[in-house]
């Protein structure tokens, strides 16, 4: 039972934090990203170079880690993206093909085997007979850091009321003086921070591979559906429906069905409810 | 035409192979493209329909059907059974997009694939071979050159009538869906119709692709057929050859097999895959009618040309 909770809320945690970049960028430009998957596998793999390769500071990892993944986003909506945001079919093919494109160079680089990374933070915590690595916990704390981070910073700054804005009406935005590609950048960024930050949590709770970006894909892809596209509380909650499901799934069903409850749940919300929980 | 025919008598049996494999790429890469380049729905879990047609034709054919007297059934049932099988998942592809658009139904469409990759690795695994798939099935024909008539006819055949189809009043109503399916709705005409048409007829190419596919191949195996590359395959083959045309995908998918065996002793593996997606990836961005556009657009220069001699 506390593993199920423990499990869950880690799980739930990462989900939130990759389904997040979703929803920014498409509350904001109307389009989808699916080249966002791609830069949490790169991000991961960043870490485990620059730590375990190089041998830097967990903090310079991270650090490397990040700029990447920020990098790829912003190069993703500079070098093409921008010309295509009122076409989403386009973005939607062009990100997913850019996803394979980075799956193949993290192949050439490091090849197809899977990689453990390192535990972030050694030791173990017991908790009423049970174990839970201390790495576990420093990323469920990290991820609701991250997460409260985002909240913060788009309801309450300057840029995050712009954020809002645009997402509602975008020629209103364009009168009050507000440029939207520059807004659209800054989410571009933004969403490429919770990528790296996933990354390379998601990397050292289960592994790298260059293809291991599809899993997580496909589950904050429904983690948005659930709650909502757009809707930042929606993504959250819908993270920990699937992650709850999943960890339920794992630990008590069978490991190899993992991703079914939420894809299940998916498809009956988009036939019963298609604008998703919390969806405008 | 004739090359066409009498191809295998003159390249070695090498290429003929590649060119069943090309043959077969571009009846999935057509089947794409009637249901996600003309209307707009982008699938991304075609394997879903394929897998469901090989699947089922496989097990009539390997384990029998009607499970206690297990009756082995010839291939010539089982693969009209398989491609049934195939509509009846077209159905289930139709449905979520009664309510879903866009990026939703790509994604029912790839949650699809992964659903039925997981039931048939976990569930009556004793029937569907599991994780390792079914070996040793029987082929409609042997040899490399019957097999190459074989695939080029079905190909044949398949894009003809597709083509025909998309030529017709049918074809420009799907093209309208893609570009404004409110717009199409608001003249009065029943979108329904127009896309339960093409997802049916889709979902028919792929069941006879993935079919006869399985069948040429004589083995099955889920993790080739549902790994990510296969439908991204589909996916960029259509999008190089140029996306809402039928005939792009057959050049689209020849290009990809026939440049990618050519690059091979000079790209090693990864390299061939990282190149072939950076051409996609540049096609859509730059030429988005892919090399079907530029087959157009050489021609209009010629015609052009041609144009300007008449009237000197």
């Amino acid at each position: 039972m506390e593993q199920i909770l423990i499990q869950g809320t880690l799980i739930s945690g990462l989900y939130a934090l990759m389904a997040l970049g979703f929803t920014l960028i498409y509350g904001v430009g109307g389009v989808i990203n699916l080249a966002h998957a791609g830069y949490v596998m790169v991000a991961g793999y960043m870490y485990y170079w620059a730590t375990y390769i190089l041998g830097l500071p967990v903090v310079i990892g991270f650090v490397i880690a990040l700029s990447v993944s920020v990098g790829l986003a912003i190069f993703t909506y500079m070098a093409w993206v921008r010309r295509f945001l009122n076409n989403p079919t386009m973005v939607f093919v062009s990100t997913i093909i850019m996803a394979l494109l980075l799956e193949h160079v993290m192949t050439l680089v490091f090849f197809r085997e899977n990689v453990n990374i390192p535990p972030i933070v050694e030791g173990v915590t017991t908790f009423r007979g049970h174990f839970f690595s201390n790495n576990l916990i420093v990323g469920v704390i990290i991820s609701w850091i991250c997460i409260g981070g985002l909240l913060f910073f788009v309801r309450r700054t300057h840029i995050g009321r712009a954020i809002r804005a645009l997402s509602m009406d975008r020629k209103g935005v364009m009168i009050s003086g507000i440029d939207p590609g520059m807004i659209n950048l800054i989410v571009w960024a933004l969403s490429g921070v919770l990528a790296g930050v996933a990354g390379v949590f998601y990397g050292s709770y289960s592994h790298l591979s260059p293809n291991m970006w599809v899993s997580p894909l496909i589950m904050s892809f429904a983690i948005v559906i659930i709650g909502g596209l757009g809707s930042i509380e929606g993504t959250i909650i819908g993270a920990h429906i699937v992650g709850f499901m999943e960890a339920i799934t794992v630990l008590g069903i069978n490991e190899r069905l993992r991703s079914l409850p939420g894809l299940v749940i998916m498809i009956v919300v988009l036939l019963i409810r298609p604008k998703g929980l919390f969806g405008r | 035409m004739v090359v066409m025919f009498t191809l295998p008598y003159f390249v070695p049996i090498g290429v003929t192979r590649l060119l069943v494999m090309g043959a077969y790429l571009a009846i999935f890469a057509m089947s794409w493209d009637m249901m996600s380049g003309y209307t707009g729905y982008i699938s991304f879990g075609h394997p879903f329909l394929i897998g469901v047609a090989s699947y089922v034709t496989a097990i009539l054919c390997y384990r029998g059907a009607f499970q206690p007297p297990h009756i082995i059934l010839p291939l010539y049932i089982t693969i009209p059974l398989g491609i049934a099988a195939a509509v009846g998942a077209g159905m289930l592809f139709f449905l979520p997009s009664m309510r879903v658009r866009g990026p939703y139904f790509s994604l029912i469409s790839l949650a699809y694939m992964e659903i039925l990759y997981r039931l048939i690795i976990v569930v009556r695994s004793d029937y569907t071979g599991g994780d390792r798939g079914l070996p040793n099935l029987p082929s409609v024909v042997t040899g490399a050159i019957p097999n190459y008539y074989l695939a080029f006819g079905l190909m044949f055949i398949i894009g003809m009538g597709l083509w025909f189809v998309t030529r017709s009043d049918v074809g420009i109503g799907l093209g309208a869906i893609r570009m404004d399916e409110d717009m199409v709705e608001a003249s009065g005409i029943d979108t329904y119709k127009f896309k339960l048409f093409a997802f049916l007829l889709s979902a028919i190419v792929a069941g006879i692709g993935g079919a006869f596919y399985t069948h040429y191949l004589a083995s099955l195996g889920p993790r080739r057929l549902f790994s990510t590359t296969f439908p991204f395959d589909i996916i960029i083959a259509s999008v190089i050859g140029g996306m809402g045309t039928i005939t792009g995908p057959i050049y689209g998918a020849f290009f990809l097999t026939i440049v990618l065996e050519y690059l091979r002793p000079y790209l090693f593996g990864q390299w061939r895959l990282f190149a072939y997606t950076l051409l996609a990836l540049l096609v859509l961005i730059y030429k988005p009618k892919g090399l079907y556009g530029i087959a157009q657009d050489i021609r209009n220069y010629f015609s052009r040309i041609r144009r300007r001699k008449v009237s000197e």
